[in-house]
C-alpha cells in the first residue's frame, strides 16, 4: 500500500494542476477538489499506515499496545476534510454566481480586475 | 487570571459574533454589539501586552492537557503586538462601516463575519501549535472569502475567484508541510518541534522541504514576490470598509507566521534560507512599487504598495539580526495602521466624490483640508519621512543591513522608498492638489446627498492617525518593545521553556 | 423530487434518524460518536424531508413555532403580561388555540439562530473552566450518574453545541441550495 499510494497522490496532483490550468470553470472546481483530495491522501500516508490496529486502548490495558494506528494524522485529516469541504462548497456557489452574472465559462474572460483602468 | 488574559482576545470576538448572529434581524443591535466587542478587545489586548511585558511569555493549555499533547496558546510580545494592532484596525474599520458601507451589505452578515475574521487573527497570533495555526488561518481566510464576495458585484466576484483559488492551493501546501513535519518529527507543538529540530536525529533535508512548503504557503498568504499576483487583482474590488481591514491585516498575519516559524523551527539551514529571503525581499519590494507606479486608481496603488511593504518585513527576516527582526516587527505594526488608514482615507474621498480614479478626482485639498492633512501624515509615514513612523522601521532595517554588510538589499530598500514617495506624491497631486476636472452632473447630485455622513467617517481616520503619530513621534517605547520581542523570538529557549515548563 | 416510496419511508426514517443521532451524541463520551457525527446524522433526516417535500414544507413542519398571544391590556403591568404570555405558550396549549381572544402567530426559526445557539453552548462550555481559574475548556464532571445520558459534565455541553451547530449549518446549506 505504501508503495502504491504515493503514485496515486502524484497522479492526483498532476491531474489537479492540469485541470486548474484549463480555462473552463468546471475544470477549475474539479482541479481544486482533486488537489484537496491529493493533499488529504498525502497527510494520510505520511502519518504512517498501520493495518488492523486501532488507536483505542482496551479495557484491561493502561497504554495502547503495538501495533496501533496513530490517531493524530486521522484527526488532522478529519479536520482538513471538513475545512476543505467548506471551501469547496463555497467555491462551487461562487463559481455558479460568476457564471450567472458573467454568462461565460471561460476563465480568460476574467481579466478586468488585473487591467489598468482608464475609466472611460 | 493568567489563562483568562490569553483567552480574551479569542473569546471577545467569538462572543461578539455569536451575539451578532442572535441579532441577525437588527443591524443597529449588531453595530452596538460590534463596537462594544471592539472596545473590549482593545482593552483586553493592551492588558495582555502589559502583562507579558512585566512577566514574560504567557502560556495556557486548553482543556488542561499538558504541553506537547494538548492545544497550547502562547502569547509573547510579538503576537500581543499584532493582536493590538489588529484590534485598533478593527475598531477603526467598524466605526467607518457604520456610515461607509451600504445597508444591503450590513444586513447580510458583515458584522458577524468581520468579528469571526478578528477571531481568526487573534487565534493565529496566539496559537502555539502548527495544526491550530492552519485551522485559524482557515477561519480567517473563509471570512475573507465571504467578505470579498459579499454583495456580489461583478468585480468582487472576479476578485473572489482569484483569491479563493490561489488561497485554496496555499492551504494545500500548508497541509502538506504540516504532514511532512509530523511525519519526520512526530509532533505538532511548536515548542517541542523547536527542540526536536535541534537534535541530531532530525532529517535536515526533510525539514528543509517542509520549510519550503511553509514558505510557499505563507508566501502566498503574505504576497511575497513570485506569488503576489492575486493581491492587486482582488483587494481593490470590495467596498472600502471590507478591503481596508483585509488589506491592513491579513498579509501581515501571513508574515507573522513566516517570522514565527523561521525564527523558531526552520533555523537549522540558514545558508539556504537567508540568501533566498534576501532575493525574495528585494524582488517583492521592487516589483510591488513598480506595479504601483503604473496604476492610476487610488485603491490599486495602495494595493501594490502592500506588496512592496511586505518586502521590507521579509528583509528583516533575511538579515536575521536582533535589530533587523525588531525592525520587521516595528514595520509590521506601523504598516497595519498606516495601510488601513490610507484605505479608509481613499474611502472617505470616494464617498464624497464617487470615484477612485485619479483622473476624475481633484481639488480635495480645497474642500476637505483636514482630510488632506491626515492623508499627508499617513502617506509620509508610508514613505518613511523622518518624524513619522515608517522612518523608524526603515532606519532599523537599514542600520541592521549596514551592520552585517549586506549593502545591496539596503540600497534596494532605500531606492524603493524613493519610489514610494513618488507614488504618494502622485496621489497627492492628482487627488488633493490639482484642480477638480469637469465631472458629469449626475455624480454631483449623488454626492451632494452624502455630505452629512462625512463627519462620522472622519472619526476612524482621526483615531488611526493619532496612533500613527504616536508610534512615530514617540517611537522610543514601541521600538524598545519591538527589540524585546525580537530578543524573545531569537532566543527560542524562552519560548520552549515557557511552553514545556522546564 | 416527489417519489411515493421515499415519502412513505421518510415518516418512519425521520424519527429513527433523530433518535439515532441523539444516541450517537451521548455515546460520544467514551465511545466513537459525538456531536459532529450526531449532528450530521440528525440533519440527514431534514435533508431527506427537503428532498421529498421541498424546503418550504420542511420549514413549516419542523422549524415553525406556534405562539399564542393577545394584546396587552392598558392597566396590565409589563412583567405580569410577559409571565402570562409565557404561561399561555407553555401550559394547556390546545385549549388556548380554541380560545376566541387569543391570536395565533407562526414564528420561523431561522437556521442562523440554531447556529448561534450551538456556538454559544460550545463556547460557554469552555468558559466554566476560566471562571474558576483553570484553563479554557477545563472539564468539570458531576458525581452522580443519569441512566441514559451518563455523567453530566461541561464536555457534553460542548458536544451539544457542536450538534446544534452542524444541524444549523447543514440546514442552511440545504435550504440555500434547494431554493435556487
Amino acid at each position: 500500500m505504501e508503495l502504491i499510494l504515493p503514485f496515486i497522490i502524484g497522479i492526483l496532483y498532476s491531474a489537479s494542476i492540469y485541470l486548474i490550468l484549463h480555462r473552463h470553470f468546471f475544470k477549475l472546481i474539479l482541479g481544486l477538489i482533486l488537489s484537496g483530495l491529493a493533499t488529504n491522501l498525502f497527510l494520510f500516508v505520511i502519518g504512517r499506515l498501520t493495518r488492523g490496529g486501532s488507536a483505542i486502548i482496551g479495557p484491561d490495558e493502561n497504554v495502547a499496545v503495538e501495533p496501533f494506528a496513530d490517531p493524530v494524522p486521522q484527526a488532522l485529516l478529519l479536520t482538513a476534510i471538513v475545512i476543505g469541504f467548506g471551501i469547496q462548497s463555497f467555491t462551487i456557489v461562487l463559481i455558479k454566481r460568476v457564471y450567472q452574472s458573467f454568462g461565460t465559462t471561460d476563465l480568460d474572460d476574467m481579466s478586468t480586475t488585473d487591467q489598468i483602468e482608464e475609466h472611460h | 487570571m493568567n489563562h483568562l488574559l490569553i483567552m480574551l482576545p479569542i473569546l471577545i470576538p467569538l462572543y461578539g459574533a455569536i451575539l451578532s448572529l442572535f441579532f441577525w434581524r437588527s443591524v443597529r443591535a449588531q453595530q452596538f454589539v460590534g463596537i462594544m466587542a471592539q472596545v473590549c478587545l482593545l482593552i483586553a489586548s493592551f492588558m495582555l501586552l502589559f502583562d507579558i511585558n512585566e512577566n514574560g511569555i504567557r502560556t495556557t493549555q486548553v482543556g488542561s492537557w499538558p504541553a506537547p499533547y494538548g492545544i497550547t496558546l502562547v502569547a509573547d510580545l510579538f503576537s500581543a503586538m499584532i493582536v493590538i494592532s489588529g484590534s485598533i484596525t478593527g475598531m477603526a474599520v467598524y466605526l467607518f462601516s457604520i456610515k461607509g458601507l451600504d445597508k444591503a451589505r450590513q444586513t447580510f452578515g458583515y458584522y458577524p463575519v468581520l468579528l469571526v475574521l478578528q477571531l481568526g487573527v487573534s487565534g493565529a497570533c496566539l496559537t502555539g501549535d502548527l495544526f491550530n495555526l492552519f485551522v485559524w488561518f482557515e477561519v480567517l481566510l473563509i471570512c475573507c472569502f465571504v467578505l470579498i464576495a459579499l454583495g456580489g458585484t461583478k468585480p468582487q466576484l472576479e476578485g473572489a475567484i482569484k483569491y479563493v483559488t490561489i488561497n485554496f492551493l496555499a492551504t494545500n501546501f500548508l497541509l502538506a508541510g504540516i504532514g511532512v513535519v509530523y511525519g519526520t518529527l512526530g509532533s505538532l507543538n511548536l515548542a517541542e518541534l523547536a527542540v526536536l529540530v535541534r537534535t541530531p536525529a532530525a532529517h535536515p533535508a526533510l525539514i528543509n522541504m517542509a520549510g519550503m512548503f511553509f514558505l510557499i504557503a505563507f508566501g502566498i498568504k503574505a504576497a511575497i514576490f513570485p506569488l503576489f499576483f492575486w493581491l492587486p487583482a482582488s483587494y481593490h474590488t470590495p467596498p472600502i470598509a471590507i478591503s481596508a481591514f483585509i488589506a491592513g491585516i491579513i498579509t501581515k498575519v501571513g508574515m507573522y507566521a513566516l517570522i514565527r516559524l523561521f525564527t523558531l523551527i526552520f533555523v537549522t539551514d540558514q545558508d539556504l534560507t537567508i540568501p533566498l529571503f534576501t532575493v525574495l525581499a528585494g524582488f517583492t519590494m521592487v516589483l510591488g512599487v513598480l506595479g504601483a507606479a503604473s496604476q492610476n486608481d487610488f485603491r490599486k496603488i495602495l494595493s501594490f504598495h502592500i506588496v512592496s511593504q511586505i518586502g521590507y518585513m521579509l528583509m528583516g527576516l533575511a538579515l536575521f539580526t536582533p535589530l533587523a527582526i525588531a525592525g520587521s516587527i516595528y514595520f509590521i505594526i506601523h504598516n497595519i495602521l498606516v495601510k488601513t488608514n490610507l484605505f479608509l482615507i481613499s474611502g472617505v474621498v470616494a464617498h464624497r466624490h464617487g470615484t477612485f480614479a485619479l483622473k476624475k478626482l481633484g481639488g480635495v485639498y480645497l474642500q476637505q483640508p483636514l482630510l488632506s492633512v491626515l492623508f499627508f501624515i499617513s502617506a509620509f509615514s508610508l514613505a518613511g519621512i523622518p518624524p513619522f513612523s515608517g522612518f523608524w522601521g526603515k532606519f532599523m532595517l537599514a542600520k541592521a543591513g549596514f551592520e552585517i554588510d549586506s549593502f545591496v538589499i539596503v540600497l534596494v530598500s532605500l531606492a524603493v522608498s524613493l519610489m514610494t514617495i513618488f507614488s504618494m506624491t502622485k496621489i497627492w497631486n492628482e487627488v488633493f492638489w490639482k484642480k477638480k476636472p469637469e465631472s458629469d452632473p449626475l455624480l454631483e447630485v449623488m454626492t451632494e446627498q452624502k455630505q452629512h455622513h462625512n463627519r462620522l467617517l472622519y472619526l476612524p481616520v482621526v483615531i488611526m492617525t493619532v496612533f500613527i503619530l504616536f508610534i512615530g513621534l514617540y517611537a522610543e517605547p514601541v521600538v524598545a518593545m519591538a527589540q524585546l520581542a525580537a530578543e524573545q523570538l531569537l532566543n527560542s529557549e524562552l519560548y520552549i521553556n515557557a511552553v514545556l515548563k522546564r | 423530487m416527489k417519489t411515493i416510496i421515499l415519502a412513505t419511508a421518510i415518516r418512519i426514517l425521520i424519527p429513527l434518524f433523530i433518535i439515532f443521532s441523539v444516541y450517537t451524541l451521548f455515546r460520544g463520551h467514551n465511545h466513537p460518536g459525538g456531536g459532529f457525527i450526531g449532528g450530521l446524522i440528525g440533519s440527514i433526516a431534514f435533508v431527506f424531508h427537503t428532498m421529498t417535500h421541498g424546503p418550504q414544507h420542511t420549514v413549516d413542519t419542523f422549524l415553525k413555532l406556534n405562539l399564542y398571544g393577545y394584546p396587552r391590556q392598558p392597566n396590565q403591568s409589563r412583567s405580569l403580561y410577559l409571565m402570562r404570555m409565557m404561561r399561555v405558550n407553555v401550559w394547556r396549549r390546545r385549549k388556548m388555540a380554541r380560545h376566541p381572544d387569543i391570536k395565533h402567530h407562526m414564528v420561523r426559526i431561522e437556521s442562523v439562530y440554531i447556529i448561534a445557539t450551538g456556538l454559544f453552548l460550545a463556547a460557554t462550555s469552555g468558559v466554566f473552566g476560566l471562571l474558576s481559574g483553570q484553563p479554557f475548556m477545563h472539564a468539570y464532571w458531576s458525581d452522580f450518574y443519569i441512566p441514559v445520558l451518563g455523567k453530566p459534565g461541561t464536555p457534553i455541553l460542548f458536544d451539544l453545541g457542536v450538534y446544534l451547530l452542524v444541524i444549523g449549518v447543514v440546514l442552511k446549506i440545504t435550504f440555500v441550495m434547494s431554493e435556487e
